[in-house]
């Protein structure tokens, strides 16, 4: 029962051939018989046919005649231009019919698309065309409905269907209110910093930020090290009496980076004082050179006197000192965590110099 | 049939490499499009994109010595310790003793010619206007890589641990002691005091977060050279990845728009 489906434009073809071949094309056999399967191929095929069938050439019959003949109204009505048969059908229908009738010719169902366009042309016209030019698949439908068509009065009255499905009426669409945001709350101008804070997408915001910024102080401490393998900020460096007048001791600095320098020549009393080994200029360790009696920075050449004051060099400002006190044994105590800029009159701080007598 | 197509007609063959070679231009584009190395190039470049007197293939061989220095510096790490102990001598021993140790060299010559190149790069993108828009992000993302070349840099110079080194570091770092309000020489620290506790002190301020110490020491070494491996690193390939594909998306390279 399954023949090969065809297309619109070859069951036209086909029918055209037919009529021009003068032999009965009466598809006696199924004039009612609507086939599903059929049915739903020509739909595919109804919507291809038209843009094709706009751009075929002139046929000599009208495409009314071969809808009538294909609908085999009355058996041998050659070219009877009367397409008001007894049974009116859709154009499903109609094909399928015509499926139907023409899966048994399957010499004919071999013709591809393209060539029936040809086939018109060529098989000659038995009879000139009524009305010139072929009317589209959508007036042949109306035409066989019986709805009023654009060139042809000449159709049938419209009669009943019996297998289409009478269309449903509708209601009429309604009108479709203004959407709403945020749910339950009506966002209005007065209350819209109310529904930012209260909706869920600004709870998760807001725990998204807090969870990041507290991410990002929690990675900043970890950065700092609680344990640090340094030489300890407070030592001791012995009594006064190793410390003679005048000298520049020079045995911490590599072990803790300070100078131990008695000295009078700032302010004209005999201090004991801690410079820390740190040049002022970029931060290198200078060098006590003794015959010139001058700290000396090999980095860039800043030059320090002995008490730390700066004299030359790109170095802006003084050696700074170190606290130093005297602790309870006796020793000299020197604490690194503690500083004194000359420039800021800080030298004047007792907890800055241990005096001598 | 002969062995090279018995291999490569096998299910093996088949499932690494999906599609032949490349044998006419729509299965060339296919090759392209469904590898994932190559695809981030695009199918075809236009003929006066490799024009070198349009480009200067600055952008490449910046690439390209990136990719050097890659390679070179996962090598070097084989020999390399970042202790106070071995940093120095491990260096010597590249030198010396260690079979194609010349990559050190060749690690330290690829660095300051790369530093070269994304310059001359930024300068050949700023003469043909290649940052006005739509491609105004890319030269941000470029600025971005820059500052990090640069500070691969900044932070690989530490590792031979010699005087060169530790003090150039210093240097650097004390200007850190200046940052305001992170730093203990800056402005403002004085404000972030929390009940009379100095938050920034010598032992909490961006000069020691930078050196995890009050100096250049041990934490300093062992801190840059992760940065200088693998922090820093990661972040410029995932920046370089969206350099590259910006330049796609933005027009493609040396299009006129």
């Amino acid at each position: 029962m399954a023949k090969k489906k065809l297309s619109t434009q070859e069951i036209l073809a086909q029918l055209r051939s037919e009529k021009a071949g003068k032999s009965a094309v009466e598809p006696a056999a199924e004039p009612v018989a609507a086939e599903p399967v059929g049915s739903e191929a020509g739909n595919g095929d109804a919507a291809a046919a038209p843009p094709t069938a706009a751009k075929s050439k002139p046929t000599p019959k009208s495409t009314q005649d071969i809808l009538a003949a294909a609908r085999g109204s009355a058996a041998d009505k050659p070219a009877a231009a009367q397409p008001a048969a007894a049974t009116p059908k859709s154009t499903q229908d109609i094909l399928a019919a015509a499926r139907g009738q023409s899966g048994g010719d399957p010499a004919t169902t071999d013709a591809a698309p393209p060539e029936t366009q040809a086939q018109p042309a060529a098989t000659g016209s038995a009879s000139a065309p009524p009305s010139g030019e072929m009317p589209s698949l959508q007036d042949m439908v109306r035409a066989v409905r019986g709805e009023p068509a654009t060139a042809e009065p000449a159709v049938a009255a419209a009669k009943p269907q019996p297998q289409t499905k009478p269309k449903p009426t509708l209601p009429p669409i309604p009108i479709k209110p203004p959407a709403r945001r945020g749910g339950k709350r009506q966002e209005t101008r007065r209350n819209v910093l109310l529904t930012l804070l209260v909706s869920p997408f600004a709870w998760a915001w807001m725990f998204l930020s807090a969870a990041t910024a507290a991410s990002t102080l929690a990675l900043a401490r970890f950065m700092m090290p609680n344990v640090l393998v340094e030489p300890p900020t407070k030592f001791k460096i012995g009594p006064p009496s190793d410390y003679p007048e005048g000298t520049v001791s020079t045995k911490w600095k590599a072990a803790r980076g300070v100078w131990i320098v008695n000295t009078d020549q700032y302010d004209g009393e005999s201090n004991i004082v801690a410079l820390a080994s740190v040049c002022t200029h970029l931060g290198c360790t200078p060098n006590w050179l003794e015959s010139e009696q001058k700290f000396k920075c090999p980095c860039h050449g800043s030059g320090f006197r002995v008490t730390g004051i700066n004299f030359e060099g790109p170095a802006p400002r003084p050696l700074e000192r170190v606290g130093i006190s005297l602790a309870e044994d006796g020793m000299l105590e020197v604490d690194k965590s503690v500083k004194f800029q000359e420039e800021l009159g800080q030298w004047e701080i007792p907890a800055s110099y241990y005096p001598l007598a | 049939m002969s062995v090279g197509d018995y291999i490569r007609n096998s299910q093996i063959w088949k499932s690494i490499f999906r599609h032949p070679a490349p044998y006419d231009r729509r299965n060339r584009i296919v090759v392209m499009l469904t590898n994932f190395f190559l695809h981030l190039h695009p199918v075809s470049v236009k003929q006066h994109g490799i024009a070198l007197s349009y480009t200067w293939c600055m952008g490449g061989i910046t690439f390209f010595l990136f990719l050097v220095e890659t390679i070179t510096g996962v090598l070097l790490m084989f020999y390399y310790r970042p202790t106070l102990e071995w940093a120095f001598n491990d260096i010597l021993a590249l030198r010396d003793v260690t079979t194609l140790g010349i990559m050190r060299e060749i690690h330290r010559w690829a660095a300051h010619a790369m530093v070269i190149t994304v310059w001359l790069h930024m300068y050949r993108v700023f003469l043909t206007g290649s940052y006005k828009p739509p491609r105004e992000f890319n030269w941000v993302i470029g600025v971005l890589l820059l500052v990090l070349t640069l500070l691969l840099s900044f932070t690989g110079y530490l590792l031979p641990w010699d005087q060169l080194a530790i003090w150039a570091i210093t240097v650097g770092s004390n200007m850190a002691r200046a940052t305001p309000f992170l730093g203990t020489e800056g402005p403002g620290y004085q404000l972030l005091n929390i009940g009379g506790y100095d938050l920034i002190t010598s032992a909490s301020d961006a000069k020691f977060l930078l050196l995890g110490g009050r100096f250049v020491g041990e934490n300093a070494l062992n801190r840059f050279y992760i940065l200088h491996c693998v922090a820093i690193p990661l972040v410029v390939a995932g920046l370089i990845a969206v350099h590259f594909w910006r330049v796609r998306k933005d027009g493609g390279i040396s299009q006129p728009l």
